[in-house]
C-alpha cells in the first residue's frame, strides 16, 4: 500500500514494487488510505508524513491500532515532518523514517531486508 | 545666544571675612580721601554713603555696617568736631543716628539687589550644570550657524573638546553626502520653527559616522527676536544597529520558512523524477545510447538532490540525535564542492581516523563542516589545498571527555589577528560581497550544543598563510541539548 498525496509519487513507487514482483495499491490520502486498509489489509505501507487532511503520522498509528504487524514505513521531505514524528515518538509511536527524495533501491532494501543497515536514515 | 554673566559680586562674596572687611576699610578711606578735594567740600556725606552701598553691594552685609560705623566715626572727627572730644549734644547725637540710618537703608537695599543677583546667578549655574552633565550632546549656536557653547556632551559624542569647536562653523559635523541637512535645519529656525527628533548622520572628529537624532529649538532674546538656536543631540547608533540585527534576524526566520515550504515543494517532483528515471532504466527497450542519457540525467539529479538536501534540509530535518559517523559526514559534506573545488584548482587532502562514530544531531553537524569548507574554499580562489582530517580524540580542558576531533585546514589567504576574535559573531564576516556572517555563528552554536568546541589558528604571513578550523564533538551529547 503506497499513499502519498503527489499521485506520480505514488503511482511511480507502485510499479517500482511491482517490477520487484511486489503488489499494492495507490492513495492520494490518508483517509482514503485508511477506508481500505482493513479490505487489503497489506503487509507493509508506504506513507508520505505531510499530506492534507490526516497526516501520514496519524494514519499509521490508526493503522497500527488495527493490525501490529503491518510494517509502516513513512518517508518526507519536509522538515516540519520532524516535529510530527517527535510528537509520535512521545505517543509511543516508532516509525521507520526515510528521507525524500529517496532512491529506489534504497527504499526496496528498506522494505525487502533487515530493519536500519546503517545506511538508512532509520532516524 | 545665552550670555552667561559673572559679575565680582558673585566671586566678592565669596571670598574669606577679613578680606572683605579690608575691602570695607578700603573702601570709607577712599571716600575720606574724596571729601578732602575741593568740589567736595560742601557734600562731606556723599562719598560715605557711596562706600557703604558699595560694601554692601560687594561683600555683604556685616562688612556695610561695619563700613557705616567707621564712616560715621571719621565724619565726626574729619569734618563735625575736628579732633577728640568727648560730650555730645542731643542735635549731633541725632545727626548721626540719621547718618547711620540713611546708610542702613542704602546697605539693605543694595544687599537685595545683590541677594536677587545672586540667586539668578545660582539658578544659572544649576542649569549649566545640569546642561554639562547631561548625557546628550547639547550646543547652542548662533543664526549663522557658529558654535556658540558646547557641553561635556558634546565633548563625548563628537570627540571635540569645547575650545576646539566654539567659533566654528556647525556644518563641521556634517558628513560631506549631507551638505544640505545643516543648511534646512537653519532655515527652519529663521522662521523660528522648532527641528524635533531629525534623524541623521553626523561626524565625529575621528572620523566615524554616527547616526543622531536631534532636536532644535529658536533662541530668543528679551524683545522676541530669534538670535540663534539650541541643538540637542542623542546618540542613537545602538539603536540602530540593534533595528539592522532584528530585522535581519526576521529575514533570516523568513528565509527558514522559505526554505521549509521550498524543501516541500521541490522534494515530491524530485522524487517522482527519480523514480521515473528508475524506472526508464529497468525498460528492457532501451538502447545503448539511451541507457547513456540515462546515466547522465541521474548523475544530475543526484547533484540537485545533493543541493536540496545541503541548502533546504539544513533547518532542523531531524531534531533528536543518532549515531552518526563523522569521516562519514563530513566526506559527503565535501562532496557537494567537488566542482567547486575543481574550478577553483584546489586539491584536497583527506586523513579518515577510524571508530569516529558520535551520538549527535548529523544534519547540523553536516552544517558545520559544510560551512567550514565552504569557507576554506572561499579563502583560496588563486588555488591551494584543503586538508580535512578525523580522528579520535580527548578533549583538551574540560576533564577527559572522548570524543572525535575535526581539522578543516586551507592555505588561502588567513585572517587577520584583529578579526579572528570577532569571527563567531553574527553578522561578521570577511567576505563582505557573499558572506552573510552567521556560517560561523551558527556553527559555533551547534557545535556548544553538542558540548564540544570550535578553535582558530589563522596566519596572514605571505607564503605561509593559510587558516585552520579544529573542532571537538564528544562522543555523545548531552540528553539535555536533545530536545
Amino acid at each position: 500500500m503506497v499513499v502519498d498525496d503527489e499521485p506520480v509519487v505514488a503511482d511511480t513507487i507502485l510499479e517500482i514494487l511491482k517490477e520487484e514482483g511486489i503488489d499494492g495499491f495507490a492513495f492520494s490520502s490518508g483517509h482514503d488510505a485508511l477506508n481500505w486498509f482493513s479490505r487489503i489489509n497489506p503487509d507493509a505501507v508506504i506513507m508520505d508524513v505531510v499530506m492534507p487532511g490526516l497526516s501520514g503520522i496519524a494514519a499509521g498509528i490508526e493503522m497500527r491500532k488495527h493490525s501490529p504487524a503491518c510494517r509502516v514505513i513513512l518517508f518526507s521531505g519536509q522538515t516540519s515532518a520532524a516535529d510530527l514524528l517527535n510528537e509520535a515518538r512521545a505517543q509511543g509511536h516508532q516509525f521507520e523514517v526515510l528521507e525524500k527524495p529517496i532512491k529506489p533501491e534504497v527504499l526496496l532494501a528498506q522494505l525487502l531486508g533487515h530493519n536500519g543497515s546503517g545506511a538508512l536514515a532509520s532516524d | 545666544m545665552v550670555a552667561v554673566e559673572f559679575p565680582i559680586a558673585y566671586s566678592l562674596s565669596e571670598r574669606t571675612w577679613w578680606l572683605r572687611y579690608l575691602i570695607a576699610t578700603g573702601f570709607v578711606l577712599v571716600a575720606l580721601t574724596l571729601n578732602f578735594l575741593p568740589p567736595a567740600q560742601n557734600l562731606p556725606f556723599l562719598f560715605f554713603f557711596g562706600a557703604v552701598a558699595l560694601t554692601a553691594r560687594l561683600c555683604g552685609f556685616g562688612p556695610a555696617l561695619y563700613a557705616t560705623a567707621l564712616s560715621a566715626i571719621a565724619a565726626d572727627y574729619f569734618f563735625i568736631h575736628p579732633g577728640i572730644h568727648w560730650g555730645f549734644s542731643l542735635m549731633e547725637i541725632l545727626r548721626m543716628l540719621l547718618f547711620a540710618l540713611v546708610c542702613l537703608l542704602i546697605a539693605s537695599l543694595a544687599q537685595q539687589r545683590s541677594k536677587a543677583q545672586r540667586a539668578a546667578e545660582m539658578n544659572q549655574a544649576r542649569l549649566a550644570a545640569i546642561v554639562q552633565s547631561s548625557d546628550d550632546a547639547i550646543l547652542s549656536k548662533t543664526l549663522d550657524g557658529i558654535i556658540t557653547s558646547w557641553n561635556k556632551g558634546a565633548e563625548r559624542l563628537y570627540g571635540y573638546t569645547e575650545a576646539e569647536v566654539v567659533g566654528k562653523h556647525v556644518s563641521l559635523l556634517s558628513p560631506p553626502e549631507l551638505p544640505n541637512d545643516i543648511p534646512m535645519i537653519m532655515s527652519k529656525l529663521r522662521t523660528g520653527e522648532q527641528v524635533q527628533h531629525h534623524e541623521t548622520t553626523r561626524i565625529r572628529k575621528d572620523g566615524t559616522r554616527l547616526d543622531i537624532s536631534v532636536s532644535v529649538s529658536p533662541l530668543h532674546d528679551l524683545a522676541g527676536n530669534v538670535i540663534g538656536a539650541s541643538t540637542i543631540t542623542r546618540d542613537i547608533t545602538a539603536r540602530k544597529a540593534a533595528e539592522e540585527t532584528l530585522r535581519k534576524t526576521e529575514k533570516l526566520a523568513a528565509t527558514g520558512r522559505l526554505a521549509a515550504s521550498i524543501a516541500h515543494e521541490i522534494n515530491n517532483p524530485l522524487e517522482a523524477v527519480t523514480n521515473l528515471l528508475y524506472l526508464l532504466r529497468k525498460n528492457p527497450s532501451l538502447d545503448e545510447k539511451g541507457r547513456k542519457h540515462l546515466s547522465f540525467a541521474e548523475q544530475e539529479l543526484e547533484r540537485v538532490t545533493h543541493i536540496s538536501r545541503q541548502t533546504l534540509g539544513f533547518y532542523r530535518q531531524v531534531s533528536s540525535p543518532s549515531r552518526m559517523d563523522v569521516a562519514k559526514t563530513l566526506e559527503s559534506a565535501l562532496s557537494v564542492y567537488s566542482h567547486k573545488l575543481e574550478g577553483q584548482s584546489i586539491k584536497v587532502e583527506t586523513k579518515w581516523g577510524s571508530g569516529t562514530e558520535i551520538q549527535a544531531l548529523a544534519g547540523e553537524i553536516r552544517q558545520v563542516f559544510s560551512n567550514l569548507i565552504a569557507n576554506s574554499i572561499d579563502a583560496m580562489p588563486q588555488g591551494g589545498t584543503l586538508t580535512l582530517k578525523v580522528s579520535k580524540a580527548h578533549n583538551w580542558g574540560n576533564g577527559n571527555r572522548r570524543g572525535v576531533r575535526v581539522v578543516i585546514a586551507d592555505t588561502g589567504s588567513g585572517i587577520a589577528p584583529e578579526q579572528q576574535s570577532k569571527l563567531f559573531e553574527p553578522f561578521f564576516t570577511t567576505k563582505r560581497d557573499v558572506g552573510t556572517g552567521l556560517g560561523l555563528w551558527v556553527s559555533k552554536s551547534i557545535v556548544q550544543k553538542h558540548e564540544g568546541s570550535i578553535k582558530v589558528r589563522s596566519s596572514v604571513r605571505p607564503g605561509k598563510s593559510g587558516t585552520v578550523f579544529s573542532v571537538f564533538l564528544p562522543e555523545s551529547m548531552p540528553a539535555s541539548a536533545a530536545a
